[in-house]
This record gives C-alpha cells, structure tokens and sequence, in this order.
C-alpha cells in the first residue's frame, strides 16, 4: 500500500514536470520571431532539462524509500 | 532531542522541503528568465549548483564529526558521520548525473577530464570507499575508525575543487556567485538559486535527521545482541 502511493506520487511528479516543460517550450516557442521557429525546435534541450529535475526527485525518494526499508528492518529486530 | 523527536523533526523537514522543491520547479519553469545564450538548458543550474553545494556541505560535516570522533570516540558523532557521508553520496550523486546533461547541451560533451569534473569524481569515490572501508573490517570499531580518516582526506579534495576552475584553464565555468567581486548573475536567476539552496538544505537536514534516528535505533539493536551474547 504504502508502496504504491510512493509509486503514484513519484509518476504524477513526473508527469506535472512533464507538463511544465511542455507548457515552457510551447510558451518560448510563440516568443520567438516567426523566422527562428522551425530552427528553434529541437527538443533535447527539454529532455535533459526534464531528466535533471526528475533525477532530483527520484533520488530524494528512494533514499527515503531506501531508509523507511531498513527502519522497519530495524524496528523488526528490536521487537524479537 | 528524543529518537521519536528526531524522527518527527525529519519527517517535518523533508516533507517542507519536497514542497519547497516544487515551489522551485514552478520558478524555474514559470518565473525566472531564459538564459539568452544557453536557453532552456540553463535551468539545470538550479538543481545543479544547490546539489552541489549540499553535497559538498554533507561531506564537510561527514569530515568534522569524523575528526571529532577520532578525538572523542564519541559514538553519537560517528553516527552523524555516516548519516552526513549518505546524505553527500545521494546529494553528490544528483550533481554527477545533472551536471553531464547539462554538458552535453552546453559543451557538446557529457563529460570532459578537465580539473573541476575529475576531482568532483574523485572525492564521490573517495566516499564511496569511505562506505566499503565501514563493512570491511570484522571489528566494527576499527572500520569506523578508518573510515573516519578517509572522510577527513575525502573533504581535503573539497577546497581544490572549487578553487581548480580558478587555477587551471577547465571547460567548466568560473563561480558566479562564491567570489571576491560578489555574485555576477541577473537579480531573478540569483534570488531563486539562493531559494532552491535554502530548499536542498532544507531537505538535507530533514533526510539528515531520519537517517541519525535510524543509526541510534541501529546502535540499540547491536547493544542488545551484546548483551545478549554475555548473558
């Protein structure tokens, strides 16, 4: 249980990063003159952007993930 | 503070900090401006430079409380040191995989061997065995001792990092903002990596503190198998 609503709060932050992205790109893009549109379009850029602020997340998580394990481990032990 | 204050005081602090951390991501998508010559790749900064800087600061604590418990032997300070030391590896490890893929927009490359990226591994390295040298041993007094002087020659290589950009011709840009001249970055883009690095720091302490709480519920396990073992 406790798992999966790690699972679902870590794809629906990613899924709102994702969004945001999208929503800056398609922001920037209109800013631009008509002519630098089509040259502006590549989207690496975003991607890279998008998996460095994923990273940070999914690092935080699984060491909170990865502590809460080894608690309850603990917690195990101690009560035997 | 009592392990279940610890733990609460933890949890209090990471959860403000991953709200922190999402205020920062609405910033850096929506309010700040766009670096005119790097573009949208620029916002990597904001999590690059406060991973960095955290990373860097848990690894300084991890060196101290070391040198203290090889002073003191005190055991609450090795417990620190392993908490802080975990805290530089994840913190460290952030900056490792953000700093290449903002390289690999910025510079062409994902990584270069020049000055600032080679010590930057090598101090993540240097912490890596810091871990292996703890389990190593079969005393387990005499691993964390050695571990201790690993982190302190570990956080030797933290002063050369910063200052190797200076010193030598490196790829990696000079600081923007830790200079005698004061910070040289745009009003926007300064306030909120100054907001992201009070929200790194933020979820550090957080992170910090459960992983001290674990370490003493650990020190309680084994203090009970002692005396166990003599009774």
């Amino acid at each position: 249980m406790k798992s999966t609503i790690q699972s679902a709060l870590s794809v629906f932050v990613l899924i709102l990063a994702a969004g945001a992205l999208g929503a800056l790109g398609a922001q920037e893009m209109t800013n631009l003159p008509q002519g630098t549109r089509l040259a502006a379009q590549s989207l690496k850029p975003y991607w890279h952007v998008f998996i460095a602020y994923s990273v940070v997340i999914l690092a935080v998580l699984g060491w909170v993930i990865s502590m809460s394990r080894r608690l309850a481990r603990l917690e195990a032990q101690l009560s035997d | 503070m009592s392990g279940n204050g610890l733990r609460k005081g933890g949890v209090a602090l990471t959860v403000l900090g991953l709200i922190g951390l999402l205020a920062v991501y609405w910033l850096a998508f929506f309010w700040v401006s766009t670096e005119i010559r790097q573009g949208v790749a620029q916002r990597i900064f904001y999590v690059h430079v406060p991973a960095a800087w955290t990373a860097f600061l848990a690894f300084g604590i991890a060196a101290l409380t070391s040198a203290m418990y090889l002073w003191l032997r005190d055991e609450r300070l090795d417990r620190a040191a392993v908490s802080a030391a975990e805290g530089g590896m994840v913190f460290g490890t952030i900056m490792l995989i953000t700093g290449p893929l903002w390289g690999k927009i910025a510079w062409g490359t994902y990584w270069n061997w020049e000055p600032r990226l080679t010590l930057t591994l090598l101090l993540w390295f240097i912490f890596l065995g810091y871990f292996m040298v703890r389990s190593a041993t079969d005393n387990p007094e005499k691993g964390k001792r050695f571990a201790a002087v690993v982190a302190i020659v570990g956080a030797l290589d933290i002063p050369f990092i910063h200052l190797s950009v200076v010193w030598f011709r490196s790829l990696h840009p000079e600081p923007v903002v830790l200079k005698p001249e004061g910070p040289s970055l745009p009003g926007d883009m300064l306030i909120l990596l100054l907001a992201s690095l009070a929200v790194f720091q933020i979820l550090f302490l957080g992170l910090f503190l459960l992983r001290y709480s674990i370490e003493n519920v650990r020190g309680e396990v084994e203090s009970r198998a002692r005396e166990a073992t003599v009774a």
